[in-house]
Parts: structure tokens; sequence; C-alpha cells
């Protein structure tokens, strides 16, 4: 097993090398340059052409990836031409924010299919099961955007409860710390919710199939006829050999952590990697669109090999030989 | 059985309970607390860029380091009546020599920077050095191309040379933001794009920076060094950077921001009727059009031009998509603009002239099919727009349904932004939806004068009329305000004639401002105008 | 005896909810009168169930206003944002249309946009779904049955695949290539194949390692029957799972595309656009957002019904 896990992580760096250069080659395929992009009226075409010779953007295609990639071993991932930064401070400061914004939903999403499961699972075929799955299949179906766009207008506008972007109030930074975690909960529930809410009610509905071959099995009869509690045996003997297949979640989730959820990211104005990244390719901002590529790369190539270990490790037909 | 069902009824008790206690924690006030006083949030779109005026490129960027850098002379915003003109800042006055080839200004002696010192000659020296540098290689050094030199002639006095005499002197002179020199002038020049500049900020303008969190807040402070007038009477702005509109506009309606400036004409009629709102509606300095590709062989007759022109109905356009906030637009020249020719005629609506001129440029439906042909070719264009502009596609859909009707098959076409621009410049294209903003200074000669094959210009449908070329020529050497006009005239009709581009709408420009904002002035110049004298109660 | 297995109730309900879409789209328009065409300044953003004048005049305009008066003879025609008077002689015709579910921006008819549009969103969600299926099967099969090379190769380049920054593919490629239906089937089904080929691959493996199986395998029989009597029964079910489930994504994942400005032009319209155009004025209406969204909303629902009934099944 370990001889297999080296060998994929030797492999790591080819199979970024590969996605790299496709990346690269679709970018400069793509018409149009950063100083094209250039959202200002006063750019005249001779000042555009400048600002496209300082950037290097008027060299050829080959000449660019060959020096991004000198750059790259070195350790240098560039300056971004839209953000004025060096790419990894970019980088570093959406980073902690998609993880904050995609690890709550994450956490939402688990507790939320779990109680949705159990919930269904208890009487199936019962009205609330029936209820419950048609419902959830109707949040999933709703287009997210128009959730989020709903849950605004209707949170935020109608009632005031919850602000409607940004990851602090107006002048928090002069609040009390206790003060400003709040403030900042309050900012982080419609957009973990959105994200959440919409990814329990997906799948929830497997993790109740899951339950309920559980349920059929012998081991539950013998614990009932043992005279061992509904609750008990609900919690503890159905719920727990279900949760394998939740753990290979975990991996797989690895990629959305990283790279974030375009459409919540910019509805709510929260500075994350997914938001970075369509600003990016919008912007033909070359640097931070290589070194999202590569952070999210190495998300889902790291994220896939340990969803795999964990899955070998619940079902042993599938270890290789 | 019974236990079961008490259990049962208790559990949901609880559920319930825990519920209730969430929503109630969550819907405390609506703010934990009130943002401090003397506070403005202004909503924005995009982030700035770079705190040094020289690093930047974005429009919002230059607005809001207007508000901190001082500058030697302000355009004044009456450029509808006149070409440009300048009013004193940083320089009291200034003078020209005999020859015409020195500029000499005459800076105020009482003036500092927001950390004490006082601003100088030296400054303006250092500035021009950081302009021309190579290094830094801002955008807009092409405006200091015909200056030789810059000299300190003494503490307040500063001697521009240029090389040749030319229209523009004193505007290229003024062009860009005076930057510290006895601040930066340590930081070497090609150090300057990776310098983090939020730290070495010292400005003279009514707001300096207090903080920057990048993609979320930018604060402004009212700087207690001001000099060039009265102190900023607000003590903080906040700019909050929504990419949303929809959010925009929701926290707009809320309450939560005091002004913002990108409003959609269809998000007028709720602003108006919300009491804690004002809706500002200011002329723009833009016209959206159609480019027509006049080397298609389909569109190089003027005649098949005009005809597109007298079939797009432009009231249905203003009244759906502008929603009345616009008025038609009728040539190259803006209608308020100075040189504008009152006398030109608007395109009227005429859907039957446009098919009888059709057929004489020889377009008839032979085969019944609804589009119209001509040897053989049937009369079918393609109209591209980019997609992020929902009122160009709107526009888009209304001409494909207008042509549709005189037998012109259009099929309207929506492409990203970089793609949209590098089509226009390869002439990739039949017809275009756009909109130019025009600059304050008219220079027509961009986008209407002949450019030769393969280079690139504005001129996306290379248009080309020698008449109009001559003109462009010399309109701008011109000095006489009334021949300056004469010509003008001309060039207008000229381009109405021929019809290269069919003349849309100029859009007016809509801003909502908090109605507890006092003494505000808005126009087209900057949406921050006179921020500094804005008033909270 | 043999008990007759009921079909799971899901799949029922499924099937019957998909069935009920598709002869709505498939014979909606036929039976649908030929409606108005749309007319911007009069009829835009009008509630369910306005009844709407059509006026046809003389110099070939068509007119649609949900308030038309005559005065005199003046014909008054209305519009939320305009207003035009007509000499009451210059209309050739006159009727009167219902409109089922209101009107959208530009003053199209919604029921009929929805019609047309659900053969749209069905038609790239299928095709989409096809192509995935297709690539996901080879990549799944050939990786499981060829061997420790082949699979590793497969597998790392599934790998890779998936750590395409997909959106970032989609931004660039629409603006490469055209941003047509054919593009968008393309696009879809080559960014959603990856999970099936991993699906496939995993079902393969564990049944080939079954006694029966590997007796099949060393006894000479050949791969197509080895294939069609083990490997394909067995990966049936998770696949046609996975497909009803596909396809659900794949509508959502239109939806997404258009609000993002990467979908297809706005004449094309289909559920997905309809909501994203929607969206825009939902301040305003709801019903231009809300009835598409339910429409889509319901589809999803119906395959995943499937989807889970064939599981039970």
């Amino acid at each position: 097993m370990t001889r297999i896990v080296l060998r994929r992580l030797a492999v790591i760096p080819l199979l970024l090398w590969v996605v790299a250069t496709v990346t690269f080659a679709v970018v400069q395929a793509a018409p149009g340059t950063y100083a094209d992009t250039i959202d200002n009226p006063r750019l005249t075409p001779a000042a555009r052409l400048h600002i496209k010779t300082l950037y290097g953007l008027d060299q050829g295609s080959f000449d660019q990836y060959l020096q991004w990639l000198g750059a790259l071993v070195q350790g240098d991932l560039g300056r971004s031409f839209l953000f004025k930064q060096p790419v990894t401070d970019v980088i570093t400061t959406a980073l902690p924010a998609t993880m904050l914004l995609a690890g709550t939903a994450l956490v939402m999403d688990l507790i939320l299919r779990i109680l949705l499961a159990l919930i269904s699972a208890r009487r199936p075929g019962s009205w609330v099961d029936r209820v419950l799955t048609v419902l959830s299949l109707g949040v999933y179906g709703l287009p997210s955007f128009w959730l989020a766009g709903l849950a605004i207008l209707f949170f935020s506008l109608k009632l005031s409860w919850l602000p409607a972007s940004h990851m602090a109030s107006v002048g928090a930074d002069g609040w009390s710390l206790g003060a400003r975690w709040v403030d900042f909960i309050r900012h982080l529930i419609l957009p973990a919710s959105i994200l959440g809410i919409v990814g329990a009610a997906s799948t929830a509905r497997y993790l109740r199939a899951s339950l309920l071959d559980v349920r059929k099995s012998p081991h539950i009869l013998a614990a009932r006829a043992r005279g061992l509690s509904e609750k008990r045996i609900l919690w503890v003997h159905t719920l727990r050999p279900a949760l394998g297949p939740l753990v290979t979640l975990i991996g797989l989730s690895l990629p959305i952590l990283v790279g974030g959820s375009v459409v919540v990211e910019t509805i709510f104005s929260w500075p994350g990697m997914g938001r970075v990244m369509w600003q990016a390719a919008v912007a033909r901002d070359i640097p931070v669109v290589m070194g999202c590529t590569l952070i999210g790369a190495l998300a889902v190539i790291i994220g896939s090999l340990v969803a795999d270990l964990l899955y070998a490790w619940a079902d042993p037909r599938v270890r290789p030989q | 059985m019974k236990r079961k069902r008490t259990s049962k009824t208790r559990k949901i008790a609880a559920h319930l309970g825990a519920v209730s206690f969430l929503l109630l924690a969550v819907s405390g006030c609506p703010r934990l607390r009130e943002p401090p006083p003397k506070t403005l949030v202004i909503g924005v779109l995009a982030d700035i860029q770079n705190w040094n005026p020289y690093l930047t490129e974005t429009q919002f960027s230059e607005d809001l380091l207007a508000l901190v850098y001082p500058s030697l002379a302000v355009e004044m915003p009456d450029y509808h009546d006149h070409p440009p003109a300048f009013a004193p800042a940083l320089a009291q006055s200034w003078n020209f020599s005999e020859n015409g080839l020195d500029l000499t200004f005459h800076l105020r002696q009482d003036l500092i920077w927001s950390d004490g010192q006082p601003i100088t000659a030296d400054d303006v020296v250092f500035t021009w050095q950081a302009q021309t540098s190579e290094e830094i290689g801002w955008y807009g050094a092409y405006t200091k191309d015909f200056i030789d030199s810059v000299e300190k002639i003494d503490k307040h006095t500063v001697r521009f040379r240029f090389s040749q005499m030319y229209p523009y002197r004193l505007m290229d002179a003024n062009e860009g933001l005076i930057l510290p020199a006895h601040a930066w002038k340590n930081i070497p020049f090609e150090d300057w794009h990776s310098t983090p500049w939020l730290a070495h900020v010292i400005g003279a303008g009514p707001f300096v920076p207090v903080a920057h969190v990048p993609q979320q807040d930018i604060t402004l402070a009212a700087n207690a060094n001001y000099r060039l007038g009265a102190p900023a009477k607000i003590s903080r702005v906040v700019w909050r950077i929504v990419p949303d509109q929809l959010s925009l506009m929701t926290q707009l309606l809320a309450g939560e921001l005091d002004f913002v400036s990108s409003i959609a004409p269809e998000e007028a009629e709720r602003i108006e009727a919300n009491a804690d709102l004002r809706l500002i509606d200011i002329p723009h300095r833009g016209y959206t059009h159609i480019c027509w590709n006049t080397t298609l062989p389909e569109l190089a007759d003027p005649r098949v031009r005009r005809a597109l022109g007298l079939a797009i109905n432009r009231q249905t356009i203003i009244d759906t998509v502008y929603r009345g906030y616009a008025q038609p637009s009728l040539g190259p020249i803006l209608s308020t603009m100075w040189a504008f020719d009152t006398n030109l005629q608007p395109l009227p609506y005429d859907p039957r002239s446009a098919a009888e001129l059709l057929a004489d440029a020889g377009w008839h439906d032979n085969d019944g099919d609804g589009t119209l042909e001509k040897d053989g070719r049937p009369l079918a264009l393609e109209l591209l727009t980019n997609a992020e502009n929902h009122m160009r596609q709107d526009i888009c859909m209304l001409v494909a349904r207008d042509l549709r009707a005189i037998g012109v098959s259009v099929t309207p076409r929506t492409v990203e932004w970089g793609t949209f621009l590098s089509r226009l410049r390869a002439g990739a294209f039949d017809g275009a939806v756009n909109r130019w903003v025009e600059p304050t200074q008219i220079d027509l000669e961009d986008v209407w004068h002949t450019v030769p094959e393969g280079i690139e210009s504005s001129n996306y449908g290379r248009y080309s009329n020698d008449r109009v070329d001559g003109l462009i020529e010399v309109v701008n050497d011109e000095q006489d305000i009334n021949l300056k006009k004469k010509m003008y005239r001309k060039i207008q009709q000229l381009i109405v004639a021929d019809q290269p581009y069919t003349f849309l709408v100029e859009g007016r420009k809509l801003r909502a401002i908090s109605t507890r904002v006092r003494g505000s002035i808005q126009n087209d110049a900057t949406p921050y105008f006179n921020l500094e004298a804005w008033e909270l109660p | 005896m043999i008990a007759r297995r009921r079909l799971p109730r899901r799949l029922i309900a499924g099937s019957i909810g998909l069935l009920m879409i598709c002869c709505a789209i498939i014979l909606g328009p036929r039976f649908l009168e030929p409606g108005p065409p749309s007319d911007p300044a009069h009829s835009a953003l009008l509630p369910p169930g306005t009844m709407l004048t059509v006026l046809e005049l003389d110099d070939g305009r068509t007119l649609v206003s949900p308030l038309v008066t005559t005065v005199g003879n003046l014909v008054i025609v209305d519009g939320p944002y305009s207003r035009e008077e007509i000499p009451a002689t210059s209309v050739s015709s006159r009727r009167v249309v219902q409109s089922w579910l209101g009107t959208d921006r530009y003053g199209r008819d919604l029921l009929r946009l929805m019609l047309l549009g659900g053969r749209l969103s069905l038609m790239i969600a299928a095709l989409g779904a096809l192509v995935s299926l297709v690539v996901g099967l080879a990549i799944g099969l050939s990786a499981a049955t060829g061997g420790r090379w082949i699979d590793a190769v497969l597998m790392r380049g599934v790998d890779a695949m998936m750590a395409f920054p997909t959106l970032l593919l989609l931004i660039l490629c629409a603006a490469v290539l055209d941003p047509g239906p054919a593009t968008l089937v393309v696009l879809l089904g080559l960014t959603s194949w990856m999970g099936l080929a991993r699906l496939v691959r995993g079902q393969v493996l564990s049944v080939r390692e079954r006694q029966f199986v590997m007796a099949a395998r060393v006894s000479g029989t050949p791969w197509y029957r080895v294939w069609s009597w083990h490997y394909l029964p067995e990966i049936r079910g998770p696949v046609a799972q996975d497909v009803a489930l596909r396809l659900g994504d794949l509508v959502l994942a239109e939806a997404t595309l258009s609000y993002l400005g990467l979908g297809l032009p706005p004449t094309t319209p289909t559920w997905g656009l309809l909501v994203s155009e929607g969206h825009r004025v939902m301040m305003d209406a709801w019903w231009p957002a809300t009835l598409p969204g339910l429409a889509i909303a319901f589809l999803v629902i119906c395959f995943a019904l499937i989807g889970d009934g064939i599981q039970e099944l």
C-alpha cells in the first residue's frame, strides 16, 4: 500500500506540469490580453500597447511560457497584473477566506445531511420522509445563484436579520474581539448556509439509503431482540457503519475547500479563491490564473488520493493485489 | 407506548425550542452597533489597484487617488461649454513664455503634505522623473513626449520646457498627480512595482488612507493638513467593494450604503420610490452606437447603412432599455458639447423609407423567405456585443427585431469582453453594439481618421473619408474658436451623411445618494467631485 | 413461484414527471395558438394571467399591450413605459390572447419560451450526459480490465482531468470557440465524465475478483462475453443511476454558465438562460425567474427520483 501511495505522490509533479502547460496554452489561445480588458475610457490604443509591452505580453506564447516556468522552478509565481501584488500574496489572502467559508459549509453539510437522513430513515415511506425528500431535491434543483439572490432579498432586505455581503461590518475594526466574532459569524451564515444546505439537500438521500440498508441487516435485528432502545440502535448501530462513505467526502471536498464557489463568493462579496480565479480569467491575468490552477490541481490530486485511500480501506475488494 | 409518545413530544419540543432560540439570537438588531458617527459609506464594484498613481490603470483607482494626491491645476467641470479650462490648485498661477515653449508654474507657498513637510518644486520635478521613467512604465507617459525638461527655478517655481508648439501644452504638463519627493525619492524606480505603497502614502488632498482590506473595504479619513481648501466635513469615508449588482442594490435600499455611482436605469424607479434615497441624473460623456464594418460588401454602400439606421426605433430603446434616461445620439460629438452641430437632424424612425432605400441599393426579397437578397447573397448580419453588459444585449435584441421587420436577417451574438475587443480590433465583425466614453477634450482622430491596413486603431469599422481626414488634421491646431466650431460642424455633417455608425443613444449617468448627505455637487468629471464638502447630520 | 418485484414508487413517480415534461415540451407548442410577437415597449414584465391585445397596423408593425382603449377615432396603446396614440383607421386587425405565465423583460410570452426552452435544455443535458457516459464507460472499463499499467496511466489521466480548473477552462473555451449548443454539450460532457469513470472502474474491479468471474476469465471466455455477461449487468445499475443524476446536474450547470455569461446567446432560450435573465429583474417581477427555476427543480427532482428508483431495483 505504501508503495502505491508513494508512486502516486511521485507522479504529482508530472501531472501538475501537464495541467499547467495545457492551461497556459488555453489562456494564450483566448483572445485578448490583460491590456485589452482594462475598463478605463482614458486608455488609448497606444497606451494599451504600452501596457502590453510592460507586462511582457507582446512576446511569443512559448517565450512567455518558458519565462513563467523558469520563474516557477525558482519558487516565484510571478506578479498579478490585476491586483498588482505577488501571486503568493493574492493566494495567501484569498485561500483562508475560502477555507473558512467552504469549511463551515462542509460542517453544516455533514450535520444537516446526517439529520435529514436520520429523520427520513426512521420511518421510511412516511409522509415526513416523502416531504423531506421532495423538499430537499427541490432545494438542490433550484439554481444556486437564484437561491442566493432570494436569500439576500429575504433575509437582508426584507427582514434585516443578516448582512448581505462582506466578512465584517463597516467600522468593525474598532470593536471588541467578542463583538467582531459575532459580527463575523453573522456574515458567514448566509453564504455558508447556501453552500451547505444545497450540498446536504442533494446527497442526504444516499445516506438515507445506506441507513436503510444497514437497518435491514441481521445485526440490527439482533440488537432489537436484545432489547436495546430505538434511539441507541439508530445512533450507534445504524449510523456508524453508514458513515464510511461520508468520510471519503472529506477527501473529495478538498478541491472545493481550495477552489471556492465563484457564484456564492461573487454574490456575497466574499474575497475567496473562486472570485479571484474568475476575475483573473476574465482579465486574462495570467500569473494569477496559473497560480490558482496549480494550487487547485494540487488540491484535487491530493484530495482524490485521500478519497481513494479511504475507499480502499473501507472496501477491501477494491485494493489492488 | 405512552412513554414513547411523551419522549417523542419532548423531543419535538426540544427541537422547536432550539430552533426558536437560534432565530431569536440571529434576529437581533440589523447592525450590532451603528457605524461610527460622521462616516460615509460608498458602494463600488471593484477595488483600487495600487496606492501609487503611476502603477494603476483603472478608472476607479484614478478617481480615488485624486482625493489623496494634489495636482498642479484642476480641470473645470464645464467642459461642455468650451474646450477644457483649468483652475489653480497646487499652482496658484502659470504663464507661457514669449515663444510659447516655456510654461512656468508658480506654486502656492503655504501648502504642506499630510506629514507636515512643505510642497515644493522638487516634488514637481521628481514627479516628472517618475512619470517618464521606463522602469515604472506609466501608460500615460506619452503625454510628456513633447516636454524636454522640467526645471526647478526656485523653491516654488517650476518651468516646463516644450520641444514644440501645440495646443495641449497646459493639459499635458498638468497630467498626473504630484508625488512627495522627500518621502519617495529614496525608493529606486526599479523597486516601485514591488513596493507595498499603502505604507508610503503621503498626500495633500482632502483625504488620506487609513485602512485597506483588499477586495473588501477602503477607508479614507479627513486630512488634518489639508490647506488647498476647507477641511473635509466628513471625518471618515468607507468604500465597500460589492462586485454583484443585485447585492449592491439590496444594500443601498436597506440603508447600508450612502452613495452608489453605478445605477442601472431599471433600478431608477425603485430608488425614486425610496424615501431615504435621492436619484441623481446627469449627462454622461458616452454614446452607444452600432459600429458597422464598412469593408464588408453588404455594408460598404452608405445607402444600406442609412436604411439600417432608419429602420431602428430609437425611442423604444430609450423607453425600454434606458427607461427614459437617455436622449438620441445624433453624431460623433455629444449633443451636450460646445462643438455640437445644433442643426443636425435626428434620423427618424421610418421603416418604409428604409425599405425603399434598400430596394434602391439593389436588395430585394426574390424568394419570399422574408430576407432580402442581392446577387444571390442574403442580407444577413451578425450583431456583436459583450456579455457583461446587459443593456447592450437588450439593445441587440431590439435592433434585431426592428431590422428583421424590413427583411434584414440579424443574429445577435454575445461574447466575452476580451474576445469582443479583440474581434473589434481585428475587424472580425459585421456590426457591433459598443459605447464610446468621450474625453473632455474633443479628439476625433482615433476613431474617424482613415487607418492604413495593418495598423491598430479605434476606427474598428475602417471608415474612410478624405474630406473628414483633412478637416481632422487641421482642426486641432486652429486657435479661433469660431473657426473650430465651423470645422467640427462640417465633420459632423459629413460623418452623419455617411452613417458609418448608427448613432443610437446618449445614456445618462444615474447615481443614488442618501438623503442624509448634504452638499454634494454631482457632475460627470468624477463621482467624488467635492467629497470634502459633503456633510452628514 | 417467482414473486413479482414491484417497481419502486420513486421510479414510477420520477418517470411520470419526466414523461409529463417531455409531453409538454414536444406537444405543447403545437397546441398553443400562434403567440404574439414581442413588443418590449408595451408588454414587458406583465404578470401571469394578463390578457393581451394584439394590434396589427397597416405599416407592418405589431403592437401588443395589456391596455388598449379607443377614444374617438384614436386608439391608445398603453405600456409600462410608454404610451402611443394611433389613428383607428390604421389598425388592420385586432385580437386578444391570454398570457398564462406572463411576459419577460422583452415582452416575450413566458409559457412559449419555457416550452421552447425546455426542448433545448433537455437536449443539451441529454447529449452532454451521453458524451460523459461514452467517455466515462470507455475509460473506466479500460482501466479496470487493461492491467496495472493502463490502470495507473488512465487513472492519473482522470486525476489530471479533474485537476483542471473547469470554470477557467469554460470561460476560456467560451472565448475561443463559438458559444453554441454544440460547444456547450462538448464542454459539459468533457468536464463531467470523471466520476463515472472512477465508479465504473471500482465496480468492475470488485466484480473481477469474484470466483465465477475469475473462472470465466481463466477458462478462455472471449472478452466481449465476459463484459456483457458479467461486467455490464453489474455496472448497469450504478451507471444508470449516475447518468440520471448527471442529467439533473447538467441542467443546473447550464443555468450557472448562463448566469456567468458563458452560455448560449440570448436569442435561444434555455431554462437556465431564462432563470439568469429573470434573476436580473427579480426585484420587479418574480415570475421570469421563479417559473423556469421551478421547472428546472422539477426536472432535477424527476431525474433524481428515477436514479434512486433504479438503485432500488
